[in-house]
């Protein structure tokens, strides 16, 4: 392996650290320059995470000591693999909703609220850089109790209906936090260290007992309490249904993810594979995809859905565990890695659009109520499309980063001879299709359209290619014919108003990169296990 | 030896005694509370894992310390925000039971006399 450069484990900390000094400028300066300072910041540091993928791409695995120490003395700072790939999808997201965000401020919180999203954001960015690129128990434990004071500061931002959400949110994740923070003690009384290496060393060399499958039953209870997971999920959608429309995504596709990462760190490097625990969050995983989906697809409300949908996600991200569990040597542990980091690059993309989408719908009609957006697509051509392309890669249909992140995961699944887990990955297809249909169904079809050429192809149970067309066909349809006529301007208008044109290319954008992603699956799957430590017992 | 399994007993009865009652709890503040004792619980915890050899140790006292300010960045947002809550409701409470027909925004009906405190309208998170 390569020696990295030295410029970029100079950058290491700075990923961490220029956000957050970025965050008490903004805290800092009147509150109208905060609207100008935010967004160059938080593009600086999508540029510092993207420059450290890069450099761990290209010359292997960067390591940084703080203050001249290395471990066991001092703190590490490492930017390997599977911590490059989230720290690169941290960047692609952040710096897309920042961009949203910048010129869409009405949404990124209630009136007065919203002064306070970029020094939150910028709060968050820098707890989750610090997560991705700890090498230390302690700071993953401070990293993601950052993360979770700022998601809870950031959904308190979408004023006085978001609060009692907001409040339950920071129970929620202070008690996860509070159980990580037991396990990591358990940890340092068993090894006498926190930096994840040796702790993994000291306990592979010691004993194999039963404290392991505790400080992993805490560990897994404390990060299924953040990451959302059944049946622990029920704080979620009113969490990011109630979060202003610029925060849910961030939420979703960025804060959910870290404490998977803390939970992934902890089992690839302290504890290594532990068949009890991988059956239980296993368990929790199948009912994740499987009762959030179908609570999905019952939901009324279009950001109560994309909430739900995350949460089946997330049970995806999970099924990892039991395939590691039940992993035979490197080389599955492997392709189970690589198919989920897949799978959470590109849901991480496709969700930030469809909940960026969500809002842009709740702001044009005042409600996210799915009756109420029949027949808006001809009103929202390019968000209609982004909600589209957005569920196509969701779901993990052809052709798309989601689909090969699934195909990963049922490879997986056969070679480990697990195959619950692959019938679970096609059951959650199914319903994934089935919910994410309806939206993109109601708004391209209702009573209305009946008395207007053009728009009138209805069908009963579209398959996804069909969809996509129709997608495609009703948009040019339509942009036509608002060039003509000024039918339903009102409401265009005022859509317009409150959403600037160029801020709905953003989540269409978003959706395009999470399909044609697809394209570089080869060089993020070869990153993604770059470095990865298969510690512990195995 | 007996010493360090005595305080981590006392750790982790208050750890889950914290956790139990913040889950079955129904009032915010009661939550909030019931939270720093679980977090009390977990610092007792590091302590007695501290205290285990000849000297005490140091690392795990500054982990302690640690721990002791994000109990409290927590605890301060979380009684803000409870604050806000209960403002919010009561003035909402307020508004129906005023049986103002035009009283449809919380702002006008909160204003009222009965009530000193001030009506929660946009004012900053944090």
């Amino acid at each position: 392996m390569t020696p990295s450069p030295t410029w970029a484990a100079a950058l290491l900390p700075s990923a961490v650290l220029l956000p957050l000094a970025w965050a008490v400028l903004c805290v800092l300066v009147p509150t109208r320059a905060r609207r100008a300072l935010g967004p160059v910041g938080a593009l600086a540091t999508a540029a510092v995470g993207i420059s450290i993928a890069v450099a761990v791409a290209v010359g292997g695995p960067v390591e940084a000591a703080l203050a001249g120490r290395l471990p066991p003395l001092g703190i590490a700072v490492r930017a390997d693999g599977p911590g490059a790939v989230f720290l690169l999808l941290t960047s692609i997201v952040g710096a897309l909703v920042s961009v949203f965000a910048a010129i869409h401020p009405r949404s990124t919180g209630a009136e007065g609220a919203r002064d306070w999203f970029w020094p939150a954001w910028l709060l968050g960015w820098s707890g989750l850089a610090a997560v991705f690129l700890s090498a230390d128990l302690f700071n993953l434990y401070v990293a993601i109790e950052i993360v979770g004071l700022a998601a809870v500061l950031l959904v308190a931002l979408g004023g006085r209906d978001a609060w009692r959400a907001a409040f339950r949110y920071l129970v929620v994740t202070v008690t996860g936090s509070l159980l990580f923070l037991v396990a990591l003690t358990l940890v340092y009384a068993a090894t006498g260290a926190l930096d994840l290496r040796l702790a993994g060393e000291r306990l592979a060399a010691g004993e194999p007992g039963v404290h392991v499958t505790v400080i992993l039953a805490l560990a897994a209870t404390g990060m299924a309490f953040k990451s959302a997971l059944f049946p622990l999920h029920g704080w979620l959608p009113d969490a990011h249904g109630g979060a202003p429309g610029a925060v849910s995504p961030l939420l979703s596709a960025l804060v959910v993810k870290s404490s998977f990462f803390v939970l992934f760190r902890v089992w690839t490097e302290v504890t290594g594979p532990d068949a009890a625990v991988g059956t239980a969050l296993g368990i929790a995983a199948a009912g994740s995809v499987m009762w959030a989906g179908v609570a999905a697809v019952r939901t009324p409300r279009f950001k109560r859905l994309v909430g739900y949908s995350t949460v089946s996600q997330v049970g995806y991200l999970f099924l990892f565990f039991p395939l590691s569990a039940a992993a035979d040597g490197p080389g599955q542990q492997r392709a189970a890695w690589i198919a989920v980091a897949l799978l959470a690059f590109a849901h991480g993309l496709a969700k930030s659009s469809l909940f960026l989408s969500a809002g842009l719908v709740k702001d044009q009609l005042g409600t996210d109520r799915i009756d109420a957006m029949t027949d808006q697509g001809a009103r929202m051509p390019l968000v209609t499309m982004a909600i589209a392309v957005a569920g196509v890669s969701l779901a993990g249909l052809p052709i798309t980063l989601g689909f090969a992140g699934k195909w990963q995961l049922l490879l997986a699944a056969v070679d480990t001879a697990e195959w619950w887990v692959a019938a679970v990955a096609v059951a959650g297809t199914l319903v994934a299709a089935t919910y994410l249909l309806r939206p993109v169904q109601t708004m391209l079809s209702g009573e209305s359209s009946e008395n207007r050429p053009g728009s009138t192809r209805r069908g009963d149970d579209p398959d996804a290619g069909d969809r996509d067309a129709r997608g495609l066909v009703d948009e040019n349809d339509d942009e036509g014919r608002r060039d003509g006529s000024s039918a339903g301007a009102e409401v265009g208008r005022t859509g317009i108003r409150s959403a600037p044109r160029a801020g709905t290319l953003i989540p269409l954008t978003g959706a395009l990169l999470a399909a044609l992603a697809i394209a570089a699956s080869g060089p993020l799957a070869d990153l993604a296990v770059l470095g990865l430590a298969l510690g512990g017992q195995t | 030896m007996t010493t360090l399994a005595w305080f981590s007993a006392i750790g982790a009865a208050l750890f889950a005694l914290g956790l139990v009652t913040m889950l079955l709890a129904a009032d915010r503040f009661r939550r909030l509370v019931a939270l720093n004792v679980s977090a009390a619980g977990s610092l007792v915890i590091l302590l007695a894992v501290a205290g285990r050899g000849e000297t005490a140790d140091p690392v795990l006292h500054a982990l302690a310390l640690t721990g002791i300010v994000i109990t409290v960045a927590f605890t301060g947002f979380g009684v803000v925000l409870a604050r806000r809550i209960d403002e919010a409701e009561a003035a909402d409470a307020d508004a129906e039971t005023t049986d103002d027909p035009a009283g449809d925004t919380i702002d006008a009906a909160s204003g009222g006399p009965a009530h000193d405190v001030e009506p929660t309208r946009g004012g900053d998170p944090a």
